[in-house]
């Protein structure tokens, strides 16, 4: 079985976690773009960060045969520093421009500021001009309120719900999230937001349409590890697979593949890996032996 | 540096490859970003290259190529494909008094695939000196396609390094474990104190109980240290390696450039 993890801040994790990874069938990350635990003081931070996920992180990642994309956006916590913010708007075309962006994001509302606001609505705007789908970031403060009033502005923008993913929904977001059209991504953690039987019951209960599983793994007590996990936990509660394919790999792939930067052909195709092509010195292998991984991919997901 | 006639045989060679839809994204782009006032643009065309061009492989009936290589010495070395040129004609027609502004901002947020699209078109400019400490720059990177698209069948390093740039490109190839072969002029450019620096790493590497790529003695040769040949009189050498090592030992005459770059692509 192949997986993707849709939401995953790999520039927090070690080489450990891509072999992990690999190893349990993840093909294909996408990173979005947020908060670093430390705010920005410049718009150079920013820039640097956003060279990092299309440069030194996607080259990462391929050495361990997985393949890496990114979606670039202002996060909602750093926008409320609105001199700043100004100036990476400035910057953020440049970066929706390039290959392997599948999305703005993850933008939305944190403590649902005017100035958040403000950047939310111009970034959507952004959207539209880059034809790119979009990653929603749902405040973890007043979620309800902050989960319509997100809903309400993307279509007072008028961005069709299906080119918009929603993200850290609960038992409760789910309902309205979907009874709206929108994609509804659930954020598997091992002590906060869902967990991994949590999930379980919701694919039970709503199917798998629309849904998608992934770990937002970052820097803090997270699971890199969550999407092929709660695939085990499906199975062991007797999902379907399909629906375990639909919720860990295909869903992910149908909304940001609407981005034309999202292309199973990019994996499906065999990847050999020759380490010792890649480098050591003052990188990731630092003298450990080389060796060749050859990972014949599967066409079946 | 290549003039302004051969970036005009280059264009003319390329057109052809383009389909008409693609030629004319490419040209509306060329026209804005080819003044100086909107030449700013560049950044944002230059990226979206990749959603309008088809990233195929180009393919050169043996004429073109010929002209090719005239205009840019090692270019049938790699494969190039139409993103890259098309890249590459963006490149061109960026005023000469902007251009080195731009692109030297555009390299600090390129992604991947477009740094190596940089680096390996760069040579095609009128003003290629002007971006040696950008190469300079380039030669630190540890992605390995980056570094091959500097490395590779690019005649920028050996036309513009100086000595100690060029060295540290030769020692990092070794660091890492990249092919020399394919390096333009790799052995007009070979020098003394490069030849000692790789044997302080043979050492190095030899008293680590590790290998070193038999390549490394093509860079040696003709500068062999006493210290070396006695460390190698006291080693035992097998198959390939016993043959090189007798090369570099024992011939009064260095071993052809050929015979190197067979043992670059078969070793």
């Amino acid at each position: 079985m192949q997986y993707i993890d849709p939401h995953i801040h790999m520039v927090s994790r070690t080489t450990d976690d891509y072999q992990k990874m690999q190893k349990a069938g993840v093909v294909a990350v996408i990173e979005p773009a947020f908060w670093f635990g430390q705010a920005r003081t410049n718009v150079g931070s920013f820039k640097d960060y956003f060279s990092t996920l299309v440069g030194w992180e996607r080259f990462r990642a391929s050495q361990f045969g997985i393949k890496h994309y990114c979606t670039i956006g202002l996060n909602s916590k750093e926008a409320n520093n609105a001199p700043l913010a100004e100036q990476v708007m400035e910057i953020l075309p440049e970066f929706l421009a390039k290959e392997g962006v599948v999305a703005v994001g993850e933008i939305g509302y944190d403590d649902q500021t005017a100035t958040e606001d403000k950047y939310f609505r111009l970034q959507l705007e952004l959207a539209k001009d880059f034809d790119l789908p979009v990653m929603i970031h749902t405040p973890h403060r007043d979620k309800k309120n902050g989960t319509i009033r997100t809903m309400d502005v993307i279509e007072e923008h008028g961005i069709s719900p299906n080119k918009v993913v929603i993200d850290h929904n609960n038992e409760e977001t789910v309902k309205w999230v979907r009874d709206r059209g929108y994609w509804a991504a659930f954020t598997i953690y091992p002590k906060t937001k869902m967990s991994k039987k949590r999930m379980v019951s919701i694919v039970q209960t709503y199917g798998s349409e629309k849904i998608i599983v992934d770990s937002s793994a970052d820097w803090g007590v997270s699971d890199p590890l969550s999407v092929p996990k709660t695939a085990a936990l499906m199975r062991k509660h007797g999902v379907a697979e399909d629906d375990i394919r639909l919720t860990c790999y295909q869903n992910a792939l149908s909304i940001y593949g609407q981005s034309g930067q999202f292309n199973e052909s990019d994996w499906v195709k065999e990847t050999t890996i020759n380490q010792s092509d890649l480098h050591q010195g003052n990188t990731v292998l630092r003298g450990q032996e080389a060796k060749t991984i050859s990972f014949k991919n599967d066409k079946k997901a | 540096m290549v003039s302004e006639k051969k970036q005009d045989q280059f264009k003319t060679i390329f057109n052809a490859q383009f389909t008409t839809i693609e030629l004319m994204w490419l040209s509306s782009k060329i026209a804005i970003v080819s003044q100086i006032e909107t030449s700013s643009k560049f950044n944002v065309f230059f990226s979206l290259v990749s959603r309008f061009i088809e990233n195929k492989t180009i393919i050169c009936n043996n004429e073109e190529i010929e002209t090719l290589e005239h205009i840019y010495p090692g270019f049938s070395k790699t494969t190039w494909n139409k993103q890259d040129i098309a890249r590459a004609l963006l490149m061109i027609d960026l005023p000469i008094s902007v251009n080195k502004a731009v692109l030297t901002s555009f390299f600090e947020i390129a992604e991947m695939k477009e740094q190596v699209s940089l680096y390996k078109n760069l040579y095609l400019l009128q003003n290629a000196s002007e971006f040696k400490s950008q190469v300079a720059e380039g030669i630190r990177t540890n992605m390995v396609n980056v570094f091959d698209a500097i490395a590779s069948g690019n005649p920028f390093a050996s036309s513009y390094l100086d000595d100690n740039e060029w060295n540290q490109l030769i020692l990092k190839s070794f660091f890492m474990d990249r092919k020399i072969y394919n390096i333009q002029n790799i052995d007009t450019r070979k020098n003394e104190n490069l030849a000692n620096m790789l044997q302080d790493y043979v050492k190095e590497r030899w008293a680590a109980g590790r290998q070193v790529s038999l390549e490394i003695w093509r860079m040696i040769d003709g500068y062999l240290r006493d210290d070396i040949k006695v460390l190698c009189s006291k080693k035992q050498f097998e198959g390939i390696e016993k043959e090189v090592m007798h090369k570099i030992l024992e011939s009064n005459n260095s071993a052809s450039p050929q015979y190197w770059n067979t043992i670059g692509k078969e070793h």
